[in-house]
C-alpha cells in the first residue's frame, strides 16, 4: 500500500498520472499518510512508469500555453475547458487501459483546433476515429473504417465518446 | 490582379508543426476554421510563391507548408478565388460552409512539402 499526501505527487487530485515523471503503470491504493522522502522516491519508482498516454497528455497540457493567432492565421487559444475535458477522457482511457492490460487506447495524435478546442485521434486496424473536444469541452467526432467510410456523431456526454472510442479500436 | 485558379493549381497551407502526425500526413485541424466570421480558410496560390517565402512572409520558419490541389475543395462545395494583398500577391481562399468530414477531406489530400523545422 502506497501513501501520498504530498503536493509532489498529488496522486489525490488524480494528476500524478499526468505528472512529469509519467503515469503509473498499475494501479496504487492510496491512504491518507505523509511519507518521507525515501517513501516518495520508491514510489515514483515503483508506481510511476512511462505511458503511451503521457507524449499525448504533454502535448494537450502545452496547447494551452498558445497564444491568439497560434497558426499563423487568426486562430483562437486553446480554453481551459478544452484541455481538462482532453484529459478527463485520456485519463479514464487510461484506466481502462490499465484494467485491460492494453496499450491501444492510448492516442495516436493530438492537435490543437483553431476554434480554442483540441483534436485527438485514435487508429487501429485500418479504423481510425478523431475526436474533436470543442472550446467549452463539448465531444464530437469522425469514425472512418475501410467499410463504412466517415460518419460524425454527436456526443452528449463523456460516457458516450468513451464507448465510441472503445468501440472502434478497443 | 486577381487571377483564375484552375482545378490542378496547388495551394499551399502553412501548417503549425502540432497539425502534422507522426506519419507525416496532415491533421484535419489544419483546415478547420475559428468560426469568426465565417468559413474562410486563407491559402497561397502555389505557383505564385515558394514554399520557405510562405513561411518568411508570416514569419513563421518553424511551420510546415502542404499542398494540395485547387479541385478538391471545389468538389465538395467549396469556392477557390485568388484574393490578392499588397502584402501576398499569391493569397487565396477556400470559402463555403465547412464541416467535420470536409476538413477530413481537404487534409487527407494535403501533401507536405515543406517539413516543419525544414527552414531552421
Amino acid at each position: 500500500m502506497i501513501a501520498v499526501t504530498t503536493s509532489d505527487i498529488r496522486l489525490n487530485e488524480g494528476y500524478a498520472l499526468f505528472s512529469e515523471a509519467g503515469m503509473k503503470s498499475r494501479p496504487v491504493t492510496v491512504v491518507q499518510q505523509t511519507l518521507t522522502h525515501a517513501d516518495i522516491h520508491s514510489f515514483k519508482r515503483i508506481a510511476l512508469q512511462p505511458s503511451p498516454f503521457a507524449p499525448a497528455v504533454s502535448r494537450i497540457d502545452a496547447f494551452g500555453n498558445l497564444p491568439a493567432g497560434w497558426d499563423s492565421y487568426d486562430a483562437r487559444p486553446i480554453t481551459r475547458d478544452a484541455v481538462d475535458a482532453s484529459r478527463s477522457i485520456l485519463y479514464r482511457l487510461h484506466e481502462a487501459a490499465l484494467d485491460r492490460g492494453t496499450i491501444a487506447l492510448a492516442p495516436y495524435h493530438a492537435a490543437p483546433s483553431p476554434d480554442g478546442g483540441v483534436a485527438i485521434e485514435w487508429r487501429r486496424d485500418g479504423r481510425s476515429i478523431e475526436l474533436w473536444i470543442t472550446p467549452s469541452g463539448s465531444l464530437s467526432a469522425a469514425i472512418d473504417d475501410p467499410l463504412n467510410g466517415t460518419m460524425e456523431r454527436e456526443f452528449h456526454s463523456p460516457d458516450a465518446a468513451i464507448a465510441a472510442i472503445e468501440a472502434v479500436i478497443g | 490582379l486577381a487571377e483564375a485558379i484552375l482545378d490542378e493549381d496547388g495551394l499551399y497551407r502553412r501548417l503549425h508543426p502540432a497539425c502534422v502526425k507522426p506519419d507525416g500526413t496532415v491533421s484535419s485541424s489544419a483546415f478547420k476554421t475559428n468560426n469568426h466570421p465565417d468559413d474562410e480558410i486563407s491559402v497561397h496560390l502555389a505557383r505564385m510563391i515558394t514554399p520557405a517565402e510562405a513561411l518568411r512572409i508570416s514569419s513563421r520558419p518553424t511551420f510546415g507548408v502542404g499542398e494540395l490541389a485547387a479541385g478538391v475543395p471545389r468538389r465538395i462545395g467549396f469556392d477557390v478565388t485568388h484574393v490578392p494583398t499588397d502584402l501576398d500577391p499569391s493569397h487565396s481562399l477556400i470559402a463555403g460552409k465547412n464541416t467535420m468530414s470536409k476538413c477530413l477531406e481537404l487534409a487527407a489530400a494535403t501533401s507536405v512539402v515543406l517539413a516543419p523545422g525544414s527552414l531552421t
